[in-house]
């Protein structure tokens, strides 16, 4: 089991790891003290040159290296923020939650440092309203014992360096998890996305510089640059180096969060969940969060964890919250659960995505309801295509895809049902 | 933004090469090359919303169709508006915002002047797709200005940011979420901006509709003429539709240089005024107690017989004329009086002291253009309620502020602004706190000035550090004073006025005063090229006199802050001639003549705004109360006291005259008056309404049910 949970829930089993003292005594914060001690060696460009070399890919979903998108803020005396992304709502992922209840110092000291990298002297991390009874009082004494401990605070420890850290709870947004809606949350406004350019790194919070990071990814930054970055990078493979909390859920005897190496085989992430619930057989997954495109188990089962190997099966690795579908599960109704989820949780503000999603929902309905007619399931596709790429934000592209790849492996499934008013194909 | 040559870019659009400058938007540069884009949230005049997605085209290396109105333009860009990919992105929106939004155009008041209606014929399909239930939704009551059917709202936003960025105060805002979304004021409230009916012209749809207006006519069977609004010294541009002759609505039009694509409420409402129940259309003698119909001539001639016997036995004749009306009108009127001799004449309603005559050759006017308001970089208001006195004004301050300028204020009381206000003296001894300002200033410029402003100033107390701060904010290029009409109404007007021009010279900023009334530039042209005596009568003199003839061009009791003054003036005369469109209770009561004549609306000629631009109108199709038009009404008079008038084209003439005579003297006032009591009682100067300040706006029906309307 040697590979598994090595760097951010390296600690998670451990009794009262969620405390400073715990987390001092396995060498928390001895990053963030030998950069404060040492800001020659381990200058901002040490940094974000260890990073880089780490390979680490934002965690949020779409992968973007870390180490670039710091080297992206301008270089001036603009007030600059650190934003932690912990709006985790992609429906079946919840590896932040357990990273905010059980190792929330990994997140205080990677804001810390991914602050001092950038020239941030503000951080904010923006917490699930969800998370409001069981995450967010762990990671607000986190902050309250860091600050105590001297750790956060106006020239921290005689080194001139100042990092105020900020927990912040949403209101419970899907749309918030992106990052520019969040931002607008952020400010006290509705959280509906700005469009790009400009972005973040230019014109982010309160209109000052801003980069936006997903909590694993600032979770995994002290580990990084304690044991260096080719410790990191050897978990994985070459193009997605490192570790990812999987979050398996579904069909499994053994749902969970399990940080495991990227690049791992499907079947070796099945096993570590227990294998299929029932003894049953697989038939499909969706490999990185409700909105990633939907695989049937014959391309899955071939498939590596990683970032390049899902993309060349037209999927992604996405958030890493795997939905296992065992054979049985009826597809129709599992896109219109899916699909009701968009259309609740659109924003409302591009034509496309506030008209489209809540007409895609009704189609599925009405199929469901044995009410489907002939022609809804190329109306359900010319929909979809219609609303992705034509919005503000990646939300559009999101209610689409799941429509689309649902389609394309259960076309028969559907066309089923709706020759059979609404009559399951699936057992 | 002046762009070097080099950094010119250039950008394919369909095709063709167009020069560009970098950090355009798409679609600035197909409007200005002429290539139509499709929109609906994009307003050239609001920030960037890109939510319609109605302006998506294709370019060239993007993987996804581009919103034009949202995407800066690069360096060798191409673009496609109308490939397959942007046809398919443009079409796609459009069923989208159909399948939701009602098929109720045959009665809906937007149809023939809808974005929706006329994009949805080139974009739209014959057929739905969508046959599901569409969604209705709830209406808010937005007062009596703007009515809602928010079932046909698309969501462009255009009304939400003009309230946060024009309005300057967010009366409507998104709430809900996804298909639930809406737009509403939330807390039921009313919409009550003084600029709030601008959101009917922006919504591309008929969610926000004009509420007087409504179910009243199709937009297609309008005829519109090009106007000048009366109701303040801005000269607005509108448009006013008419249909048979009879006024419909108005519209803004669109003057970069004067009031952009934006009108008061006020102004677009106000004519309502004109169709109340009473205007008078008879002409009116007292015999026997009792005012009985009568001719024209009859009257003209009765009213010869009185000027003559009045004029021959050297008794005395007061005219008291609008400040409202063409400067044709006006300047006939005075010049009839002048002619034959008298003296007593004035059109200043709402002065507050008349004590001195050492303003007499300096006419309230501003030194620059509006549109050079935008730039200016520090502002002082003096005595103003801007917003209400003249909203376009307060619009072009708001936009200075915006863009960096220090905005300071004086005024008898706090006023709510729609901008950021640096530092407010505003205070009961505002007119010491204005003193200071100009002693600071004085001692920051070093100036010397004549013993009896020093004297003066010795007495005022000394200034603090605020009043430096101001001081030397004005002692900045690009500073401007305005002098506002609580100023103008103020018992102490001459002082606050002297102050006010010293500190213009010593920190040699621009300068604007405004005036009462939409012409009281006009009204003053005729004094200003004849009076050489300078012994023309005030309005306090007039008030205070028992007149053997008064005569009143134009205006009602209501029009002037001395309303008991006058209406004792007007019981005292012995004869009392009334030019009016309208009747009330004092005419009834008091008058011996009652000739009626046509409001503006009604009218035809020019009028002179606050930076001396000169506009004419001419309303000659809308029928008025009677067939003769004022100008002839007065002409007869000329006749029948057999004095020659001037034609119009010589009156033109002196109007351009007048108009360089002020224009090009740049001399200031230099002089404290001394300290005398004025004679007369200013009547609720603080109260200025700005529904009540001329006999149109004050019969405005829906201007009446307003919040402020409801304050009369």
């Amino acid at each position: 089991m040697s590979k598994y949970n090595q760097v951010i829930y390296s600690n998670v089993n451990e009794s009262d790891s969620w405390t400073l003292d715990k987390y001092i005594k396995q060498g928390g914060y001895s990053v963030w003290k030998n950069i404060l001690a040492d800001q020659t060696n381990k200058s901002t460009d040490w940094v974000i040159e260890e990073v880089k070399k780490s390979g680490l890919r934002g965690r949020g979903g779409a992968g973007f290296p870390t180490g670039l998108k710091w080297s992206f803020m301008p270089n001036n005396d603009d007030q600059k923020y650190i934003v932690c992304n912990s709006d985790e709502s992609e429906p079946g992922t919840c590896h932040d939650r357990d990273i905010l209840k059980y190792n929330p110092h990994a997140l205080v000291e990677g804001m810390a440092i991914a602050g001092y990298a950038i020239g941030a002297t503000v951080g904010y991390n923006y917490v699930r309203g969800e998370f409001m009874l069981e995450c967010y009082p762990r990671i607000e004494a986190a902050v309250k014992e860091a600050y105590d401990a001297g750790l956060l605070g106006i020239d921290i420890l005689n080194s001139g360096i100042d990092f105020d850290l900020h927990n912040f709870l949403g209101a419970g947004a899907y749309i918030c998890g992106e990052e520019t809606g969040l931002l607008e949350s952020l400010e006290g406004k509705q959280g509906k996305p700005r469009f790009k350019p400009p972005f973040p790194a230019n014109f982010g919070l309160f209109g000052k510089p801003t980069t936006v990071n997903n909590t694993q990814t600032l979770a995994s930054i002290p580990k990084i640059l304690e044991n260096g970055p080719k410790w990191y990078a050897d978990f994985g493979t070459e193009k997605s180096p490192g570790t990812l909390i999987f979050s398996i859920s579904g069909h499994v005897n053994k749902p969970g969060n399990y940080e495991l190496p990227l690049g791992i085989s499907f079947q070796e992430v099945i096993d570590v969940a227990g294998g299929i619930l029932d003894g049953k057989k697989l038939k499909a997954v969706i490999p990185g969060g409700s909105s990633t495109k939907v695989l049937p188990a014959d391309i899955i089962e071939n498939c590596t964890m990683d970032y390049e190997s899902l993309q060349d099966v037209d999927s992604a690795l996405g958030t890493g919250a795997m939905v296992v579908i065992s054979e049985g599960t009826c597809m129709v109704n599992l896109l219109k659960r899916i699909s009701r989820f968009y259309y609740a949780e659109s924003c409302g503000q591009c034509t496309p995505c506030r008209e489209g999603t809540g007409w895609l929902y009704r189609i599925l309905d009405r199929i469901t309801n044995g009410e489907g007619k002939e022609g809804d399931l190329a109306l359900l596709e010319d929909v979809a295509g219609r609303i992705e790429g034509n919005t503000i934000c990646a939300f559009g592209d999101a209610s689409a895809w799941p429509v689309q790849s649902f389609l394309n492996h259960y076309h028969h499934e559907f066309e089923y049902m709706i020759k059979n008013n609404g009559k399951t194909m699936a057992a | 933004m002046i762009v070097e040559e080099s950094k010119k870019i250039t950008v394919t659009i369909d095709g063709v090469e167009h020069e560009a400058q970098p950090g355009q938007m798409l679609i600035e540069l197909t409007d200005k090359t002429g290539t139509y884009v499709p929109r609906f949230c994009y307003h050239e005049k609001l920030s960037i919303a890109a939510n319609c997605r109605m302006c998506l085209v294709e370019v060239e290396n993007s993987k996804n169709a581009l919103p034009a109105c949202a995407t800066p333009v690069s360096d060798g860009m191409v673009v496609k508006t109308k490939s397959q990919s942007a046809k398919t992105a443009q079409e796609s929106t459009m069923e989208f915002l159909l399948i939701n939004h009602p098929l109720d155009c045959p009665i809906c008041d937007q149809g023939g002047e809808c974005e929706l209606q006329d994009l949805a014929y080139t974009y739209g399909k014959n057929e739905s797709r969508f046959d599901i239930q569409k969604q209705t939704k709830k209406n808010d009551d937005l007062g009596p200005l703007v009515s809602t059917d928010m079932t046909r709202c698309i969501m462009c936003t255009r009304c939400v940011r003009f309230g946060t960025e024009i309005a300057g105060i967010q009366e409507l805002g998104t709430i809900g979420r996804g298909e639930d979304s809406n737009i509403s004021t939330y807390v039921a409230q009313t919409v009550d901006h003084e600029l709030s009916g601008n959101i009917i012209d922006l919504c591309p749809v008929g969610a926000l509709n004009n509420k007087p207006y409504r179910y009243t006519d199709r937009t297609w069977e309008l005829d519109q003429i090009e106007s000048i609004s009366p109701h303040d010294c801005i000269g607005t541009n509108i448009m006013v539709h008419k249909k048979n002759d009879i006024i419909r609505r108005i519209v803004p039009k669109n003057n970069p240089e004067i009031n952009e694509t934006w009108i008061p409420d006020r102004d677009r409402f106000g004519f309502d005024g004109i169709y109340s129940e009473d205007r008078t259309s008879d002409t009116l003698i007292r015999t026997d107690q009792d005012l009985n119909q009568s001719k024209l001539s009859n009257a003209v001639d009765k009213t010869v017989e009185l000027l003559n016997s009045a004029k021959n036995n050297d008794q005395s004749i007061g005219v008291l004329f609008s400040p409202s009306i063409s400067t044709e009108e006006q300047y006939l009127l005075s010049d009839f009086c002048h002619q034959i001799g008298i003296e007593s004449i004035d059109s200043r309603l709402r002065q507050g002291e008349f004590s001195n005559d050492i303003d007499k050759r300096f006419i309230p006017h501003m030194n620059i253009r509006l549109s050079d308001v935008d730039a200016m970089k520090n502002i002082l208001i003096v005595g103003s309620e801007l917003r209400k006195e003249t909203p376009i004004l307060a619009h072009r301050v708001k936009k200075s502020a915006e863009s960096g300028a220090s905005i300071h204020t004086i005024n008898s009381k706090e006023s709510e602004y729609h901008f950021n206000v640096q530092q407010d003296l505003s205070c009961d001894d505002w007119i010491n706190e204005l003193g200071l300002v100009l002693k600071a200033a004085i001692k920051l410029t070093q100036n010397h000035l004549p013993n009896n402003i020093a004297d003066h100033l010795d007495s005022i107390g000394e200034p603090t550090a605020v009043h430096e701060k101001v001081a030397a904010s004005m002692c900045q290029e690009s500073s401007l004073v305005i002098l506002g009409l609580n100023a103008y109404s103020s018992k102490n007007y001459q002082l606050i006025r002297s102050y006010t021009h010293i500190l213009s010279s010593v920190c040699q900023t621009n300068l604007c005063e405004l005036s009462e009334g939409s012409n009281s530039i006009g009204a003053s042209i005729h004094h200003l090229l004849n009076d050489t005596a300078g012994n023309i009568q005030n309005l306090s003199d007039i008030l205070h006199r028992k007149h053997d003839v008064l005569i009143m061009y134009g205006i009602e009791p209501n029009d002037t802050i001395y309303k008991t003054e006058l209406i004792e003036c007007m019981r005292s005369a012995k004869n009392l001639i009334v030019f009016t469109p309208y009747m009330n209770e004092y005419f009834e009561e008091h008058a011996d003549i009652i000739i009626p004549i046509n409001t503006h609306y009604e009218s035809s000629g020019s009028m002179i705004n606050l930076e001396l631009r000169n506009q004419s109108f001419n309303h000659n199709q809308i029928i008025g109360s009677k067939q003769f038009s004022n100008t002839e009404v007065l002409m007869s008079l000329y006749m029948g006291m057999g004095i020659q008038s001037y034609s119009i084209e010589e009156i033109n003439e002196f109007i351009q005259n007048g108009i360089d005579v002020i224009m090009n003297s740049s001399e200031r006032i230099s002089l404290i008056p001394e300290d005398r009591e004025s004679s007369l009682a200013p009547l609720n100067q603080n109260e200025f309404n700005m529904y009540n300040i001329d006999n149109i706006l004050r019969r405005s029906k829906p201007l009446q049910e307003t919040k402020e309307g409801m304050k009369i």
